[in-house]
């Protein structure tokens, strides 16, 4: 199995197309996979749909993203879907900023790990990392 | 070789246009390694802008970028000939241009390009680091509006103007424009 990264704008279709082409990953929960993760246990086909808003929920406990991403970099392989949230005005409220700040990075890192990248727009995928179609 | 390069919040454009600019000036025969210059355009007005430019100054040292602030007045910046430039970025500017105490208020596409065709003039290889700012959807102020419509308009001419047009989307180079 391995890692997918699929990005885009909200509601583009990004978790149907990986749902439809991915069916052997299966929906985790961030913290059920920290408490696994921790302890030693890693992970093969982690499906997290919804990742920016996994980490604003993350940010909003006070826990820290960069070690939430680190520790999920650890398992073997993954199918992450996340909404791009960093192509608009600066926010005026600095948790809006970093949330912002901390998706983007977060995604730059997964990115790099990433066998395959795909950006949907009006579902329709653009593979932008892993050879083949696309840019 | 003008390279323009694109992309939201956090999406590794400035790293990448970096790379880009030291890799065109390590091309340039030795003779012609006049100077290499890194024109940056955000105050540290407080301490998060403050931790920003810190955090660049990391990316860029070791490098051998030259740092040359330029918060307003771009057509006015004293550059040798025969240099390598990299921008970073248009939409702090902007921004100056239009809200900040020496800012030109008025016209700023016309500005910033007469600032941009100084830079073309003197430099070997400019490499621009612009924003992406358009797609979040919200209704803002006239002010707010008028900011976003003359980026917009900067990035369709100077993607005109460019050699190469790249978007950066999580850290990876879409190319617009080969």
């Amino acid at each position: 199995m391995k890692k997918i990264l699929v990005i885009g704008g909200a509601y583009q279709g990004k978790r149907k197309w990986a749902e439809e082409n991915y069916p052997e990953y299966k929906i985790v929960s961030l913290e059920e996979l920290w408490n696994e993760n921790v302890k030693g246990n890693l992970f093969d086909g982690i499906f997290l749909n919804g990742f920016h808003l996994i980490l604003k929920q993350w940010m909003e406990q006070g826990r820290d993203c960069k070690e939430a991403v680190a520790m999920l970099r650890k398992n073997p392989s993954w199918l992450i879907v996340s909404d791009e949230i960093g192509n608009g005005i600066v926010p005026i409220k600095r948790e809006e900023r970093q949330w912002r700040e901390y998706t983007g990075r977060a995604l730059c890192e997964l990115a790099k790990d990433a066998d395959e990248v795909y950006r949907i727009q009006c579902g329709i995928p653009v593979k932008i990392k892993g050879g083949g179609s696309g840019c | 070789m003008f390279y323009f390069v694109s992309g939201g919040s956090g999406s590794g454009k400035s790293e990448f246009a970096e790379n880009i600019a030291v890799e065109l000036y390590h091309k340039e025969k030795k003779e012609k390694r006049e100077r290499f210059f890194y024109v940056a355009t955000m105050q540290g007005t407080d301490s998060e802008t403050q931790k920003k430019i810190e955090r660049h100054r990391t990316m860029r040292r070791e490098k051998g970028f030259t740092t040359l602030e330029c918060f307003t007045d771009l057509k006015h910046v004293n550059l040798p000939a025969d240099c390598t430039i990299l921008l970073d970025c248009l939409s702090n500017l902007v921004a100056n241009e239009m809200f900040s105490e020496h800012g030109v208020k008025e016209p700023i596409v016309e500005e910033v390009l007469q600032g941009v065709e100084h830079l073309l003039e003197k430099c070997n290889h400019l490499v621009i680091v612009t924003n992406e700012i358009f797609s979040d959807g919200c209704e803002y102020d006239k002010i707010t509006k008028q900011y976003i419509r003359n980026l917009g308009i900067l990035n369709q001419k100077l993607a005109k103007r460019a050699d190469k047009v790249i978007e950066v989307v999580c850290g990876i180079p879409v190319y617009h424009k080969k």
